[in-house]
């Protein structure tokens, strides 16, 4: 039997701006779901809480603890005087993926060299492009083999080559049964790589659609959709 | 506690990295060597007697606590931040786990390079003949004063910085909070105090002198190091009764409970301001 994760009403509110606002939603184990929406939409919101790094104020979630969640946000920092290598290998401790430094930097090695960041192993990853970040990034979430993903704008910053190459990752990872919801700005991809397209403007979850709904959306496509849901344009 | 060990090794490994820390061992160095320097050139007595000792402990607090405050500042803004606590926390290290871990490994890193920098320019000074030390048991037993000054400043301090650090937003901000509370607690705290005593009745001046030096970091760590160097009758008849009472058992257990008040209290506040952080 499958393992799913129930959402129900969840709300989230910073000070004065509601995040989330009474969000629900079901996904089945091995689903990838797209998050689109405008900034400030609440799509991060949402991957924070289902990754543990923040609690909602109100609202039920069910189901996420029998997974191993993997998160990678949006825009990280690298602190200076750490080299990707070192850094890999903090993270395959803390995830325990390695139980010694040895072991830590063989499993940093290897997902160094998974994201063709291998040669700037001795790096400070504070020196990285941003592209180069988002591939680490994308690394340490490999780290531990999680079966679910939680990817916060990963395509952001990553050149022509690496997002191809980002895709056909997330399309394998899905392929081995690894549940994925990504949040991104391209509805392109939503639209290419998601089983489901969840949009959110101001905390609320508009539509929960299939893929083929937006191929479907006629003179304007995807696009002029996207703009008649939000309510900043004409369907 | 393992997950505590790893971070508290891999900041300690980041800092020694960074080129500050081992500047402020080498701070720390030269700016004794400086001190021991200038004694020999005035044809003072070797050793650690009189003024010089106290000189010497004054200078190695002044660092330790800047180091302290700072490096732990800058590091906990820099995870803070850069979302790199965001990130930890999604991998199931709590926030007490990771506070602890990160704090220790910049302690071990400051107080390190404090340490260090300091049995260097013991080391070189002694090798040079500025300082001819002859090895004796005042002579350790002042070196192990400073040393102990040295890792409980650092200790304080950083445990300060790392509540700047997680409290502020950005890592300037976190720098500036930090020095502010350096300068506050170092010099504008004992002129407060200088204006403050001779006004008020004796009977009144002691007890307030004995909470107006407990509070501060600082004149606590100051006093603590005088009383363990024997300097205490220096100050006055009432800190050499303070200092009498210190080196005793009850004064021991009190001095220890009152250091671990000086730590608790703001690593206690930073691990409320980054279970906040993370609601």
């Amino acid at each position: 039997m499958s393992r799913r994760i129930l959402a129900s009403g969840l709300s989230k509110r910073y000070g004065e701006v509601l995040a989330l606002d009474g969000v629900g939603f079901e996904v089945e184990e091995g689903q990838s779901l797209a998050l689109i929406g405008p900034n400030g939409a609440g799509k991060s919101s949402l991957l924070r809480i289902l990754g543990g790094i923040a609690r909602a104020d109100s609202g039920t979630l069910r189901g996420l603890e029998s997974f191993r969640i993997a998160y990678v946000p949006d825009g990280l920092v690298f602190p200076a005087g750490s080299s990707a290598l070192a850094w890999l290998a903090f993270v395959s401790r803390l995830k325990g993926a390695a139980k010694s430094a040895r072991e830590a930097a063989q499993v940093a090695g290897r997902a160094l060299e998974a994201m063709g960041l291998a040669e700037h192993a001795r790096r400070s990853a504070a020196d990285f492009s941003r592209g180069m970040k988002q591939r680490l990034l994308f690394a340490q979430a490999l780290i531990g083999e999680p079966d679910i993903l939680l990817l916060d704008e990963p395509a952001s910053g990553l050149d022509p080559l690496w997002t191809i190459e980002w895709k056909e990752t997330l399309r394998a990872l899905k392929a081995g049964g690894a549940t994925i919801l990504f949040s991104t700005h391209r509805i392109d991809d939503a639209v290419e790589i998601a089983d489901r397209i969840l949009l959110f403007d101001k905390g609320k979850l508009l539509r929960d659609e299939l893929p083929v709904d937006w191929r479907q959306a006629g003179a304007g496509g995807p696009e002029r959709r996207f703009l008649s849901f939000v309510g900043r344009g004409a369907a | 506690m393992k997950k505590a060990l790893v971070v508290a090794g891999h900041e300690f490994a980041r800092l020694l990295r960074r080129g500050w820390v081992l500047a402020s061992a080498a701070a720390m160095a030269l700016l004794v060597l400086a001190l021991s320097a200038t004694r020999a050139a005035s044809g003072l007595a070797p050793g650690f007697s009189g003024g010089y000792g106290s000189s010497l402990s004054s200078l190695v607090l002044l660092l330790s606590s800047l180091s302290g405050a700072l490096v732990a500042a800058l590091s906990f803004a820099e995870d803070g931040g850069g979302g790199m606590a965001d990130l930890l926390r999604s991998f199931g290290l709590g926030d007490r786990r990771f506070l602890l871990g990160k704090y220790a490994g910049i302690l071990a890193a400051i107080a390190g390079a404090a340490i260090v920098g300091l049995l260097v320019s013991f080391a070189a000074s002694g090798i040079a003949g500025i300082v001819p030390l002859r090895g004796g048991s005042g002579e350790i037993k002042a070196l192990a004063t400073l040393v102990a000054t040295a890792a409980a400043t650092s200790a304080v301090y950083a445990a300060w910085g790392a509540l700047f650090g997680s409290a502020s937003r950005t890592v300037l901000g976190a720098a500036g909070s930090a020095l502010a509370f350096w300068f506050v607690t170092l010099f504008l705290y004992e002129a407060i105090g200088w204006i403050l005593f001779p006004a008020l009745p004796y009977r009144v001046a002691k007890p307030a002198l004995a909470l107006f030096l407990a509070i501060d970091p600082a004149e606590a760590l100051r006093l603590g190091s005088d009383f363990l160097g024997n300097h205490g009758a220096a100050l006055g008849p009432e800190f050499y009764h303070w200092q009498s009472f210190f080196l005793g058992l009850p004064g021991i257990v009190a001095a220890i409970a009152l250091l671990s008040a000086h730590l608790a209290f703001p690593l206690a506040l930073a691990a409320r301001r980054n279970r906040k952080a993370s609601r």
